[in-house]
């Protein structure tokens, strides 16, 4: 019982941590809004207020941004962690995060030379950055089946990075400049560029790939004991494969779609979660990355409004996710 | 009853056939010891009778159903095992990992029903680990974390469980409590138990029947018959090593080109022969000069020695 408790007690503490990180996105930014006013935004539709507009329409879905891209982010890392039996895996690392790129490279780019697709949607995007990912994702467990190392994983995983980047150069090399822009703004992307159109897109997608990964912890936690075993306990293991490459396709692949790359959350947050709540099981560290990744960018978000210049969130997730990893290689090095 | 039979069983790989037609039984709360030379085949068998790879021919009879008719979960139901694949999960509780043997019994959510984690507690008491219930599995000792995965493949609740080298890596101490637990286990759940090792001398003393595997195919038998019928000797004798059936033990062959005659107390005896032997020497009493050994004196040459290394010692320098 006792670890149980304690399991409950520290979700209690990340999910109050987690609310408080939200609140604060609210308040904080180019200028500080009262606690009050942010309530009041939520409680009386005045559009009079000078507060309304920047929390309803700008801060609120950037914060909910935020929570949607840190889960996301933090359970697609954590399934593929689990589905490669690798620490060092993750959508950016992995190269899924430059599969939906091209995806969406190949998507806004071809719209300049076919006139039928100019009508370039929310949709168009989310549909080819998810079918990039997924399409990287299969490579690499192709390659996962006959390179067992963790590095040199990694390693395949970069160079396909660097090759979707060379076709993603060549494509905009070709493309007119209208549609370079859409490309090259996608590629800045932050978390504000998700407005509650796309929010609408977005969130169902996120929370299919949560409930799928969210039903899937029994596969989950059988395969962390290795495929022979996993058969043994009666899991199909080509099944559960295809779901989980699924699940972390639209969970990786949607919030790459709308928030642009966010680099190392997928791969640090499931560490932090599995290290903090001292557990492997899925049961737990599913919900615990996703609070903790959630938290996570809410606080490079605050970090990145109250800086002078405003830095990509990018920037910030991977100044402190780049030390993890390196952390995480001499650790498992030893 | 036959809890495992097999029909004309051809195991191999592709095309290639290791074994042929082999026709085997194990009964319930059987203890099945599966010895044989590297190469023999003894993990493609396991991994065969496991449903992890398919045989070639014949049939896998488990209480009477065909393995190959049964869908995961009734196979999970019917058999479990401990494989020599390494189980590393950092913070992974000795009890969650018995835990998932539980799995063909849960719902597809794997959901913790009483009786559930009751049995996983029983099977984590049957091998002795309750004092490391909450302990994560790479802070185990390497013969804790084989009693781990036993008390897994317990909490499974299949008739059937099989190991393939459960005591490989294990000191002496934990390779006998090991086969001890496994002994235990079969008689008082009636569990059948089927193990490969390379432990012959305790696998001749825990078996209840020994399956010796060679390129010939499958002798079956009680371990003494088998050593009787000069099945163990023929198997594992080559020009390096002999069976000795009296003792129940293994010799090594030296090169001996030099005799002497030795005399004295057996076990003392017996001792310094080996070291002569690996020095070169077999004992014979026609040689020209002999050894006197009494404790703690051992006579050459008019000399006493103290201890066999300075008999040994003052030999090789003689050349």
């Amino acid at each position: 019982m006792k670890t149980e408790t304690k399991t409950t007690i520290l979700f209690i503490c990340i999910s109050l941590l987690c609310t408080a990180l939200f609140v604060a996105d609210l308040i904080f930014g180019s200028i500080t809004i009262p606690l009050r006013d942010v309530f009041n935004s939520f409680i009386h539709h005045q559009t009079d207020n000078n507060y309304y507009e920047i929390i309803i329409n700008f801060r609120l879905p950037k914060a909910l941004t935020a929570v949607l891209a840190g889960l996301s982010l933090s359970v697609a890392g954590l399934l593929m962690q689990t589905l490669f039996q690798n620490p060092l895996a993750g959508p950016d690392v992995l190269g899924v995060s430059s599969g939906a790129s091209l995806g969406v490279a190949v998507f806004v780019m071809a719209s300049s030379f076919v006139p039928a697709f100019l009508g370039v949607s929310g949709w168009g995007i989310v549909v080819s950055a998810i079918i990039g990912g997924i399409g990287v994702l299969l490579i690499m467990l192709l390659a996962s089946f006959k390179v067992r190392n963790s590095v040199s994983l990694l390693i395949i995983g970069i160079m396909f990075g660097s090759m979707a980047g060379a076709v993603v150069s060549i494509l905009q090399n070709h493309s007119n400049p209208d549609a370079l822009k859409l490309f090259v703004v996608w590629t800045l992307g932050s978390l504000s560029a998700v407005s509650w159109t796309y929010m609408q897109v977005m969130a169902p997608l996120i929370i299919i790939g949560m409930l799928i990964a969210v039903f899937a912890q029994k596969q989950l936690n059988a395969l962390l004991l290795g495929e022979n075993y996993a058969r043994g306990l009666g899991i199909s293991v080509v099944k559960t494969r295809l779901v989980l490459i699924i699940a972390t396709g639209l969970l990786a692949g949607a919030t790459t779609a709308f928030t642009g790359p966010i680099a190392f959350i997928g791969v640090a947050v499931p560490h932090i979660a599995r290290g903090l709540f001292k557990s492997s099981n899925h049961s737990i560290v599913i919900p615990a990355s996703a609070l903790c990744g959630a938290s996570l960018l809410l606080v490079c978000d605050i970090v990145s409004q109250l800086s002078v210049y405003t830095i990509p969130i990018n920037a910030i997730s991977s100044l402190f996710g780049a030390p993890l990893i390196i952390w995480i290689i001499i650790k498992n090095s030893k | 009853m036959n809890i495992l039979t097999t029909e004309n069983l051809s195991i191999g790989y592709k095309k290639t056939a290791i074994q042929q037609q082999l026709d085997l039984e194990v009964r319930a709360g059987e203890m099945v010891c599966l010895i044989g030379p590297n190469g023999s085949g003894k993990s493609t068998l396991l991994r065969t009778l496991c449903g992890l790879q398919k045989g070639l021919k014949g049939k896998i009879k488990i209480e009477g159903k065909d393995l190959t008719l049964l869908n995961n979960t009734q196979k999970a139901l019917s058999l479990s095992f401990v494989l020599t694949d390494k189980v590393e999960v950092d913070n992974l509780s000795v009890f969650d990992l018995v835990f998932t043997g539980r799995y063909p019994h849960t719902t597809w959510l794997g959901n913790r029903t009483e009786n559930d984690l009751r049995i996983t507690d029983e099977a984590i008491d049957m091998v002795h680990l309750r004092h490391k219930r909450n302990s994560l599995i790479n802070e185990l000792s390497d013969g804790e974390k084989q009693r781990a995965m036993i008390a897994k493949a317990l909490a499974q609740c299949t008739p059937l469980i099989f190991l393939d080298e459960p005591t490989a890596h294990l000191d002496l101490p934990n390779r006998v409590e090991i086969m001890l637990l496994l002994r235990r286990l079969a008689k008082e759940t009636r569990k059948a138990i089927v193990l490969s090792t390379h432990e012959l001398d305790l696998a001749l003393q825990a078996a209840d029947t020994i399956w010796l595997m060679n390129e010939n195919g499958i002798k079956t038998g009680l371990p003494e018959d088998l050593v009787l019928e000069g099945y163990i000797e023929k198997t594992f004798t080559n020009p390096q090593v002999n069976f000795d059936s009296a003792t129940g033990s293994f010799n090594m062959h030296y090169k001996t080109d030099k005799e002497i005659k030795i005399n004295g107390k057996s076990t003392l005896v017996y001792w310094t022969k080996r070291a002569l032997a690996r020095a070169g020497y077999s004992i014979s009493d026609n040689a020209a000069k002999e050894i006197i050994v009494a404790i703690n004196s051992w006579t050459f040459n008019g000399q006493v020695f103290n201890s066999i290394a300075c008999l040994v010692e003052y030999l090789e320098n003689m050349k």
